[in-house]
């Protein structure tokens, strides 16, 4: 090396060190401060216009945490016909009317009282926007009794009625929603407009959009992020031990991981598997799996005739290993489903006990039994074992499913693999979630996965055979042959619409199930142990106090409680919550450090480069 | 000046084809907003009945949803010409105005991207041209075929569980710290930076190679020219020789290729935008595309038609200018 350019490196190393020496002399760590307690929620979301927050916007999805924002009347204890109050205190039927006293101690996040107008503008605000406890003929009027007491109108199912109103969220107060409340009383059949008025409704301030009566207010929302915090003249604000809920929305579940592997988020939707089996073994916890809380199916389009035969379904899910199935997905919530019934349990530990369930047909694996039930049906194995027609063409079927979900995309490849087994050639089709509904809406697939929240039994039988709910050509058929005779479910369903009590209900729900596992409608593959999840289902009420946190929505709230001192305690890094702030290199320091290796880069251009 | 002129039409009348043809061709996916929307009302309980799907989807879709196909045409075009490009029926915003909130950001991250993937990739592919035939640009092709074959997706995901689940270092996701109150500020700046240096590092380290091979080929082509022998044999500066003889005479093509570029600036890129959560065009063009979402659909085909096509009218004009040989008759 010449010794010129030696000397110029030599020049630009000192040079760069000194700056560097300079730069870095700034200080590297922050004084550690106190910090307010926060709990990162990782979420799937799909947030409203930044800063705006309106619930009766039919945009936009905030997801979970964002129900720790409101309450409900009463939530629905999953498995039992019991209902825990919340904003409720009592609620009886007189009559065919079901009247609900409220508390007295709520105000809104602007610190307006709760009153029973608010109910009954959010049931007002439902009406509008043709909520089903309206369309469904559950109620058809709500009155305001007097300041704490609010009463319904009941025309259908008692039962139904009771889960419907009483575990629905309260969250239309009066005072903010009252130019749509009115404007509709005035001329409700202009309810379309104002729908359409409402989803433009963007309240900018705590005080114009009063969201909720619960335990943490909106604080900031942007596109990425939400923030919570406590409010503190919530009826039960001791107990919450945390001062903000930050939402971090998740564009997909393995970032949402990603995310609470690095310490990101404490907690998240869905669940990474190591973290939920630990809470659940953990001693002295008091969260729970909510059982079966989503049904995978295998739809049938009843429009194929080979589909239409039951001998087909039956065979069908003989040579299905449901352990297999769900195991394919890497996903532990998921369990093979016990018995081909799709509903929950919801109410069902009263309905359906153990003895008449065991006397069901579990159609476990079988593939010998499905090849047989095949041969009944005329259908032969060519010398390739593929499965054919009686005219020696090979039978094949489309199973589609939506790719998105990479879960479902596993277990449906998975069903295509089991029955190629069996020598029925399935080719799987995994599309984006619009070509889906749409091959599910024309009725363009011979199988396609689909999925149903546990709800009312009633509902969901009723939904299926009216074309609701179930994809359209893969419906329950009005009249079927059962045992030998024509049964119309049609009059099945308008039957048990009439009874008003859950004795009354019981024998509907026991004939629905045996129907249902006899004839296979679709077939239920898995069943999903949801933690602190479902759709509107409630978990477990330890105390009245407490009853908020421990709704399946305020999950997030679920896991704060558990990082209680003295209450719980989790031997992992990321349920620590830290009371002071970790030492951080400020910015600054980057900055500077970028500037002392540019300063040098322009040193050292000027020695090595411009002066030769 | 006609010709400036008659190519300035041509564009107009491409922008004019290219929103009637993405029009037509966006109604081709199969399914349509409303059947998505209530699907997704069912399957996520948010609505108990098929009825309440329904009436709540209804709330949001165009009132012409339902009106013949010609008709939605001429509505949309007479919007567009009234500067309205409808409501987005995902969010029910102003399409204007998620374009207007979302472009800068996107501009923001894509033109630093651009301009650094350009300056390292022509400074390198120089390099290696001058350095031909040595164990160096052996290498580096070789390193640089293998960056320029890794999609930006990829090297988004890459880049995220490294330098923000390994060694988390970086902001995982957004465009700013939610936190810091917006504004000009000087921690309202460093936030915006930080935040956009994984996505610019997903595109530059994805980008660059590709510049730096295109202009490798070009320079060495160069290299063999007789008046670099004779600028060698005068005795130039090799840095001189470099820039004013290799470099101006490989860059043109180059330039070109910078110049298209820029209209792509303005589409982003779904995924890497996903990922990051960056809030950028890119993203709404991935939920638009999966939520059906007519109205955005048009509005960002629309800019995107008018940026990509503007950008090829003003590298066609500037390419007259740059390259004296290129002459363009009445």
């Amino acid at each position: 090396m010449k010794d010129g350019l030696r000397n110029k490196l030599v020049v630009a190393f000192v040079m760069t060190a000194l700056a560097g020496t300079f730069f870095m002399n700034l200080p590297l760590t922050q004084a550690a401060t106190k910090s307010p307690v926060i709990f990162v929620y990782s979420m799937e979301a799909n947030f409203q216009p930044e800063g705006h927050f309106n619930n009766y916007a039919e945009t936009g999805y905030i997801g979970h945490a964002a129900v720790n924002m409101i309450d409900q009347l009463a939530p629905h204890v999953l498995g039992t016909t019991d209902f825990y109050p919340e904003l409720a205190t009592s609620w009886n039927f007189v009559g065919e009317w079901l009247v609900v006293k409220l508390r007295t101690d709520v105000t809104w996040h602007d610190d307006v009282p709760f009153n029973a107008t608010d109910v009954w503008s959010t049931f007002i605000l439902h009406k509008i926007r043709g909520y089903s406890e309206w369309g469904s003929n559950i109620i058809d009027d709500v009155q305001v009794v007097n300041a704490s007491a609010v009463k319904f109108h009941v025309t259908g199912l008692h039962d139904l009625a009771l889960n419907w109103l009483l575990s629905a969220y309260v969250n239309g107060p009066y005072h903010v929603y009252k130019t749509y409340v009115d404007a509709f009383i005035a001329h409700p059949d202009t309810a379309d407009a104002i729908s359409v008025d409402l989803n433009a409704f963007t309240p900018r301030s705590v005080a114009q959009g009063a969201i909720g009566t619960g335990p943490f207010m909106l604080s900031n929302m942007t596109e990425s992020d939400l923030w919570l915090k406590k409010f503190t003249n919530f009826y039960a604000a001791d107990k919450i031990v945390i001062d903000y809920i930050h939402g971090i929305k998740e564009p997909s579940n393995e970032v949402g991981w990603g995310y609470f592997f690095s310490n990101t988020a404490d907690w998240g939707e869905p669940f990474a598997p190591v973290p939920v089996a630990t809470v659940l073994n953990a001693s002295g916890t008091k969260v729970f799996l909510a059982k079966q809380t989503r049904h995978d199916f295998v739809v049938f389009n009843f429009k194929n005739p080979l589909l239409a035969q039951k001998a087909f379904r039956q065979a069908f899910a003989y040579a299905l290993n449901r352990t297999e199935l769900v195991l394919s997905a890497n996903y532990p919530v998921f369990h093979a489903s016990e018995d081909i019934i799709p509903y929950s349990e919801f109410y069902i530990k009263n309905w359906l006990n153990t003895t008449f369930l065991n006397s069901l047909n579990k159609y476990e694996y079988d593939p010998d039994t499905a090849k047989s039930l095949f041969g009944s049906i005329g259908l032969t194995y060519n010398d390739q074992g593929q499965l054919c027609y009686a005219n020696g063409s090979v039978v094949t079927l489309y199973v589609k499913f939506p790719a998105p979900w990479t879960d479902v995309a596993l277990m449906m490849a998975n069903v295509a693999t089991q029955l190629n087994r069996v020598g029925v050639t399935v080719i799987p089709l995994a599309l984006d979630w619009a070509t889906v509904d749409h091959a599910m809406n024309i009725g363009d697939f011979d199988l396609v996965w689909y999925t149903a929240g546990g709800d009312h039994p009633y509902q969901q039988g009723f939904d299926a055979t009216n074309g609701y709910g179930f994809p359209t050509y893969g419906q329950f058929p009005t009249v079927i042959t059962w045992q030998g005779s024509n049964f119309n479910l049609t009059k099945f369903f308008v039957d048990w619409g009439k009874a008003t009590s859950v004795a009354a209900e019981t024998p509907y729900v026991a004939k629905l199930a045996q129907i249902y596992n006899d004839y296979l409608f679709a077939l239920p593959f898995s069943d999903t142990d949801t933690m602190f999840y479902g759709s509107g289902r409630f978990i477990y009420p330890p105390s009245y106090d407490t009853a908020w946190m421990c709704n399946e929505y305020a999950r997030g709230i679920i896991v704060a409680q558990l990082l209680m001192p003295g209450k719980f305690q989790l031997n992992m890094t990321y349920w620590t919550v830290p009371t002071e702030a970790p030492a951080q290199t400020p910015i600054e320091t980057y900055i500077a450090i970028g500037l002392a290796v540019v300063v040098a880069i322009l040193l050292a251009y000027i020695f090595l480069v411009r002066k030769k | 000046m006609k010709w400036i002129y008659r190519r300035a039409i041509l564009a107009l009348l491409s922008i004019s084809f290219t929103v009637v043809l993405t029009f037509f061709l966006i109604r081709l996916m199969p399914g349509n907003p409303m059947d998505y929307y209530i699907q997704i009302l069912m399957r996520s309980g948010r609505a108990r009945t098929i009825e309440e799907a329904i009436a709540r989807a209804k709330s949001l879709m165009p009132v012409n949803m339902n009106d013949p196909i010609w008709k939605q045409l001429l509505d949309y075009i007479e919007g567009v010409l009234h500067g309205d490009l409808g409501r987005s029926i995902s969010s029910f915003t102003p399409v204007s105005e998620i374009i207007v909130k979302s472009l800068p950001w996107t501009v923001f991250i894509s033109s630093i991207a651009l301009t650094l993937s350009f300056t390292i990739g022509t400074i390198m592919g120089l390099v290696l041209a001058y350095k031909r035939g040595t164990r160096f640009e052996g290498f580096s092709v070789a390193a640089l075929t293998v960056f320029g074959a890794i999609p930006n997706y990829i090297m988004a995901l890459i880049l995220f569980y490294v330098l923000t689940i390994v060694y988390p270092i970086l902001p995982m996701r957004g465009g700013y710290d939610s936190l810091i109150p917006v504004g000009l500020t000087f921690e309202f700046i460093v936030s915006v930076m930080t935040h956009a240096i994984l996505p610019v590092a997903s595109y530059v380290l994805t980008d660059f190679a590709g510049w730096a091979l295109g202009i490798r080929a070009m320079a060495t082509t160069v290299l063999g020219e007789d008046y670099v022998t004779v600028a060698k044999a005068r005795g130039l500066r090799e840095s001189r020789i470099v820039t004013n003889y290799v470099g101006r005479n490989s860059i043109l093509p180059q330039f070109t290729g910078l110049v298209l570029s820029i209209g792509f600036l303005f589409g982003g890129s779904p995924l890497v935008e996903t990922i990051f959560t960056y809030p950028g065009i890119g993203r709404f063009f991935a939920s638009a595309v999966s939520a059906r979402d007519y109205p955005l659909l048009q509005g960002l085909f629309l800019v995107l038609s008018i940026t990509v096509i503007s950008a090829n009218l003003i590298a066609d004009i500037l390419y007259t200018r740059i390259d004296p040989r290129v002459k363009v008759g009445d």
